[in-house]
C-alpha cells in the first residue's frame, strides 16, 4: 500500500503543477506573476514538500545503516 | 543534466558572446578562474592519494563511501550543466513565464529517485553493482539486452560530453576574447578534466564537485540577487512585461498544457536514469545517507533553475533580442549590470567560473561513467580473468581514447550533425521500463524489455525525425517523440508480459 501510494501521489501531484484549469486571460498579478504562472510555481513547491515527506519515510527493509 | 535538449535546445554557437570582440574577463578574472582551475586539479591528485585499493568500485564509486555534503553536492553539480546557464536562460526569455516548467523537471527527476532508489540501493550493495549494466544484466540475465542497453547509454552519454565540451570551447573563446579559440578551449579543459578524473576517479570527481557545487549555487543566487537590484523586484518586472511582451500574461494554450506534461514525463523518466546519476546512487555510503542528500536536491532546483529563469524573464522585460541573440540573454543582462555598477565586475567573474564548473562537473561524471561502462559492460565480459587493476587501467586508457574522439568530435562536427545529439533524451527514456519495471516486476523477461525496447526506439526516432521529411509536424498532439515511444514502449512490454506466451 505504502509502495502504491509512492507511485501515485507524486506523479498526480507533478501533473497537477501543470495549469490545466486556467484558460482564459486574467490580467490580475499575484507576487508579480500571472495568476497561472504564480500557481504553478506554488504547486511545483507542494511537490518539492511531497516529494522530501516520502523520502523520509523509511525504505522498506533496507533502511539499516551500514 | 537538466540540458535543456527536451525543450529544442541545440548547440550553443554563439550562446556565449563569441561575436564580441573583447575578453569578457581581464587579467585578473583571468588569473582568477586559472587559480580555480589550478585548485580543481590539485583535489583530483589529492584524491589519487586517498585511493584505498586498487578496484573498479573504488575507482568507479569511490569506494561505495561517499558521506552526506559529498554525495549532495556531486548528485547537485552533476545535475546542472553548462546549458542550464546559457541555453535555459534564452529559453525563458523567449518563452516567458511558461518556462517555469524547467524548475517542476529538475525537481521530477528527483521525484522519479524516490521510486529508483529504494529498491535500486540494496540490489546495488548486495550484488556489487558497478554500472547500470550490471543492474539489467543481474535482473534480466541476458547479456544481448545488456550490451543493447550499454550501447544505448553510452550514445546518451556521448552526446551529453559533445554538446557541453562544445559550450565549453564557447566560454573560454568568449572569456579570453579570442586569445584561446574555441578548439584550444576544447582541448584545454579535455585535458584537465581527463588528468583529474584518470588520477581520482569517482573520488576526484566527487571532491571536485564539491567545490563546483558550491561555486554553481553561489554563482545563482549572487546573480539573481544583483539582477533584482538593478533591475527591479518581480512586481515591476511583471507590470512592464504586461506592456513590452503581453503575450506573457496568456495562460498555455491546451497544446502547450499537453507539451508542459510530455516534457515532465520525458526529462523525469530519461534523466533519472543517466547512468552517472545511477553511479552516485550506489556510491552512497547508506539509505539514509541517500535519502538525506535526495531530500536537500529536491529543493535545489528553485534555488539554481528558478533564479537562472528569473534572470531570462528580467531579460525579456528589459531587453530586445532575436531569437539567435536571445542565446545570449544572460550576457545581456550581465553587461547592464556591470555597466551602471563597475564594482559588480566580480559577478561575471563569477559567472565564468560557474559556467564552467557546471560544464566540468558534468562532463567528468559522464566521461567517468562511459569509461565503466566499456570497462564493466563490454571488455568484462569478453576478458572474464581480467585483474581489477587491469580493468582499472583498460577503464581509464578507454577514457583517454573517448575524450580524444569526443573533443575532436566538437571541434569538427558539421552543424547538420548536431541535430542527432539532441535526441538522447528521446532515445534515454526508452531504458526507463527496463529499470523501474524491473525492480517493481518480477514478472517482466528480458524478451519483453528486448520487445519494448526496440519498438520504442523505432516509435521515438519516427516520432523525431519525421517532420524533417514532412510526413506530420513536430510533437504530434504536443506530445514528445520520446514519450509517444515511451508509451508504445510500455504497451508492448505489458502485451508481452501478460500474453498467454508470456506467461
Amino acid at each position: 500500500m505504502k509502495t502504491l501510494s509512492r507511485f501515485l501521489i507524486p506523479p498526480l501531484v507533478l501533473a497537477a503543477t501543470v495549469p490545466w484549469f486556467f484558460v482564459e486571460r486574467d490580467d490580475s498579478s499575484v507576487f508579480g506573476l500571472p495568476p497561472w504562472a504564480a500557481y504553478s510555481l506554488m504547486a511545483t513547491a507542494v511537490y518539492a514538500c511531497v516529494v522530501a515527506a516520502y523520502l523520509a519515510r523509511p525504505w522498506p527493509a533496507t533502511d539499516e545503516d551500514q | 543534466m537538466a540540458d535543456g535538449s527536451a525543450v529544442g535546445n541545440g548547440p550553443v554557437d554563439g550562446a556565449l558572446g563569441t561575436s564580441e570582440s573583447s575578453a569578457l574577463l581581464d587579467t585578473w578574472g583571468l588569473a582568477i578562474v586559472g587559480g580555480y582551475l589550478f585548485v580543481v586539479l590539485g583535489l583530483g591528485v589529492l584524491a589519487r592519494f586517498a585511493r584505498r585499493e586498487n578496484t573498479l568500485s573504488d575507482f568507479y564509486l569511490g569506494g561505495r563511501d561517499l558521506g552526506l555534503p559529498v554525495l549532495f553536492l556531486t548528485l547537485y553539480a552533476t545535475q546542472y550543466s553548462g546549458l542550464t546557464f546559457v541555453g535555459l536562460v534564452g529559453k525563458a526569455y523567449r518563452q516567458g513565464f511558461s518556462f517555469f516548467v524547467g524548475v517542476t523537471f529538475t525537481m521530477g527527476i528527483v521525484g522519479a529517485y524516490l521510486l529508483l532508489a529504494p529498491k535500486l540501493f540494496p540490489r546495488a550493495r548486495q550484488a556489487a553493482y558497478i554500472t547500470t549494466g550490471d543492474f539489467v544484466q543481474d535482473r534480466y540475465r541476458s547479456s544481448a539486452l545488456t550490451a543493447v542497453a550499454s550501447l544505448v547509454w553510452v550514445f546518451a552519454l556521448g552526446s551529453y560530453i559533445l554538446s557541453n565540451l562544445k559550450a565549453a570551447g564557447y566560454i573560454v573563446h568568449a572569456a579570453t576574447g579570442g586569445t584561446v579559440g574555441v578548439a584550444g578551449g576544447i582541448i584545454a579543459l579535455s585535458v584537465l578534466m581527463l588528468v583529474y578524473e584518470t588520477l581520482g576517479g569517482m573520488r576526484g570527481v566527487a571532491w571536485t564537485d564539491v567545490m563546483q557545487g558550491v561555486l554553481l549555487f553561489i554563482a545563482c543566487l549572487l546573480l539573481c540577487v544583483a539582477t533584482t537590484s538593478h533591475y527591479g523586484a518581480p512586481a515591476e518586472i511583471g507590470e512592464r512585461l504586461r506592456e513590452v511582451k503581453p503575450h506573457f500574461w496568456d495562460p498555455p494554450s491546451a497544446h502547450a498544457k499537453r507539451t508542459w506534461l510530455s516534457t515532465l514525463l520525458l526529462v523525469s523518466a530519461g534523466v533519472s536514469i543517466y547512468p552517472h546519476a545511477i553511479q552516485r546512487i550506489y556510491a552512497a555510503r547508506s539509505p539514509s545517507t541517500l535519502r538525506r542528500s535526495l531530500q536537500l536536491m529536491v529543493f535545489m532546483p528553485l534555488l539554481t533553475m528558478l533564479p537562472m529563469i528569473w534572470i531570462g524573464i528580467v531579460g525579456a522585460a528589459h531587453f530586445s533580442l532575436d531569437s539567435a541573440g536571445s542565446e545570449r540573454t544572460l550576457l545581456v543582462v550581465l553587461q547592464g549590470l556591470v555597466e551602471a555598477h563597475p564594482e559588480w565586475r566580480l559577478l561575471v567573474v563569477l559567472l565564468v567560473a560557474g559556467i564552467i564548473a557546471a560544464i566540468m562537473s558534468t562532463v567528468d561524471s559522464a566521461l567517468l561513467s562511459i569509461s565503466s561502462l566499456f570497462t564493466q559492460d563490454f571488455y568484462r565480459r569478453i576478458l572474464p580473468e581480467s585483474s581489477p587493476a587491469q580493468l582499472t587501467r583498460v577503464g581509464k586508457v578507454f577514457s583517454c581514447v573517448l575524450m580524444a574522439i569526443v573533443a575532436y568530435l566538437a571541434i569538427v562536427l558539421p552543424r547538420t550533425l548536431w541535430r542527432i545529439t539532441e535526441i538522447k533524451l528521446e532515445v534515454l527514456c526508452q531504458l526507463a521500463p527496463a529499470m523501474y519495471l524491473g525492480l517493481y516486476s518480477r514478472r517482466v523477461s528480458a524478451l519483453a524489455i528486448a520487445a519494448g525496447l526496440a519498438t520504442g526506439l523505432l516509435v521515438a526516432l519516427v516520432s523525431f525525425f519525421g517532420p524533417d521529411f514532412g510526413w506530420f509536424s513536430p510533437k504530434p498532439l504536443g506530445i514528445h517523440g520520446g514519450v509517444w515511444g515511451l508509451l508504445a514502449n510500455v504497451a508492448v512490454v505489458a502485451a508481452v508480459t501478460w500474453s498467454p506466451r508470456g506467461k
